[in-house]
């Protein structure tokens, strides 16, 4: 860009200028599929418009103009209701299935109900290699034999030792279960066979289906005891309409939106102890097991590297610019 | 629903947002042949949307800026809107606004387009072709996402 001074003069493509274009690309550009070159990123003016609805299954994409016996060469936008609507009644596009931290993060709103709301939880265990038993002297950690083994086969499947799993508030993600059957394995699951002889998306014994499900539970406390206020305050704050209403528009979104991750957590709590019930995993014989193999392994006070939210977007988009 | 801001004869002038909302439609008229009447005519259905300066969203009750209302009522299935690609943003636009010597074919999309935007809205302004797009476009404290906000 510096090659091209007077075409990008610096006057303009200010920090301020560059928020505000990847303000508008991340609220409003579509992807369009179905296109001659394949798939493309537009923003389509009119068409962006349209308000955000979770619940909208109205499709926006592209198709060649005109009818089949007059095709003109020319590639147009175009959008269909996906139901009715009442004269009048404000119509709805989906922006795409987005958990209400990406809306607020791309759009700046949160949806007191919304289906593809989710919450990331951090599972992050240590292999209690010698190396980790060594630095934790005489914590009562005990080392596990097949640490450097899981270890290589995370590695060799591209998977480090911490990992982020969105749950929803229906369902937790199997790859979730996967990783933690890996890594309560113990030598008397193995009996000798190596790790990735092994089917993970299966239970593997109760033993080791009871330690994954008590860690879950573990890192799913440990994501709710992060909120410094329990979702009882923030739901007071939000019935109390004449006091919330005196908050700003921001605050407002943040109350909600930290309330539903809550509510999230707590009802992903409730559902791994009534399966722990339920499988019969809370029986005392079990969870002694459970209770050794799950030692020391849900990392406390992770202290990852804090990235701004822009500057994680961007780089997941592949664009790991400096736009300061 | 408040009925503000629907567009009609003589209605608005003097509203800035209003007067951006009109000249939108004429841009897309006279620009992209986009049939945005209310009327019908040979082998055109009237356009079933309005542009609503200031919406409301159901469920939060909190202000959702400009929207569009259904100006009839709209069956499953209707076709809503009609826009050639050429009056969009794209990549491939980006490109011819900026030279394909500035901007390389692999260039990222999001960072050619913001090139782009910054280009018709900051350094061409009125002059820009986009001009009437550009004038619809919110600003960043009314999107108000949270990679703006100060913490």
């Amino acid at each position: 860009m510096s090659r091209f001074p007077d075409r990008f003069p610096s006057e303009h493509y200010t920090y301020e200028n560059w928020v505000w274009a990847f303000t508008m690309l991340f609220s409003r550009a579509i992807r369009l599929r179905n296109l001659r070159a394949g798939e493309r990123l537009a923003m389509v003016p009119y068409a962006d418009l349209i308000n955000h609805s979770a619940f909208s299954q109205t499709f926006i994409d592209a198709r060649e103009s005109g009818d089949w016996l007059f095709k003109d060469g020319e590639e147009e936008v175009i959008l269909y209701a996906d139901r009715g609507y009442r004269q009048m009644e404000q119509v709805y596009i989906s922006y795409g299935q987005k958990s209400n931290a990406e809306l607020l993060l791309l759009y700046g709103f949160a949806l007191e109900r919304n289906p593809y709301n989710s919450v990331d939880v951090t599972v992050s265990i240590s292999p209690r290699t010698a190396a980790v038993v060594a630095a934790n002297g005489g914590m009562g950690i005990e080392e596990d034999p097949l640490a450097q083994e899981k270890l290589d086969f995370l590695f060799s499947v591209g998977r480090g030792q911490t990992v982020d799993f969105p749950c929803y508030a229906d369902r937790y993600p199997v790859e979730m279960l996967e990783y933690l059957r890996l890594m309560m394995m113990t030598p008397e699951d193995t009996r000798g066979k190596p790790l990735a002889d092994f089917d993970y998306s299966r239970t593997i014994s109760s033993a080791n289906e009871a330690a994954v499900l008590q860690s879950v539970v573990a890192a799913v406390r440990y994501q709710l005891g992060l909120f410094p206020q329990t979702e009882e305050v923030d739901a007071d704050i939000i019935k109390d309409k004449a006091m919330f209403r005196l908050l700003s528009y921001n605050q407002r979104m943040a109350v909600r939106h930290r309330r539903n991750e809550k509510r999230l957590l707590k009802r992903t709590l409730a559902a791994l102890e009534k399966q722990i019930r339920n499988k019969g995993l809370d029986e005392e014989e079990v969870l002694s097991r459970a209770e050794g193999s799950t030692l020391g392994e849900v990392l406390k006070g992770e202290t990852r590297k804090q990235k701004t939210a822009l500057e994680d977007k961007l780089e997941k988009m592949g664009l790991p610019i400096d736009i300061r | 629903m408040k009925m503000k801001g629907l567009l009609g004869p003589n209605k608005g002038r003097g509203n800035p947002k209003l007067t951006a909302n009109s000249r939108l439609v004429s841009w897309l008229e006279t620009e992209g042949g986009v049939y945005l009447s209310e009327l019908s005519t040979w082998g055109e259905a009237p356009h079933p949307m309005a542009i609503s300066t200031e919406t409301v969203d159901e469920i939060t009750n909190e202000s959702s800026g400009r929207g569009l209302l259904a100006r009839r009522s709209i069956s499953d299935g209707d076709e809503l809107l009609k826009i050639p690609l050429d009056l969009c943003i794209t990549r491939r636009s980006a490109r011819r606004a900026l030279g394909r010597d500035a901007l390389p074919e692999d260039i990222n999309e999001y960072l050619a387009m913001a090139c782009q935007l910054i280009r018709e809205k900051y350094v061409l302004g009125e002059d820009s072709f986009y001009a009437p797009y550009m004038g619809v476009l919110p600003e960043v404290e009314e999107v108000n996402p949270t990679f703006t906000w100060d913490v």
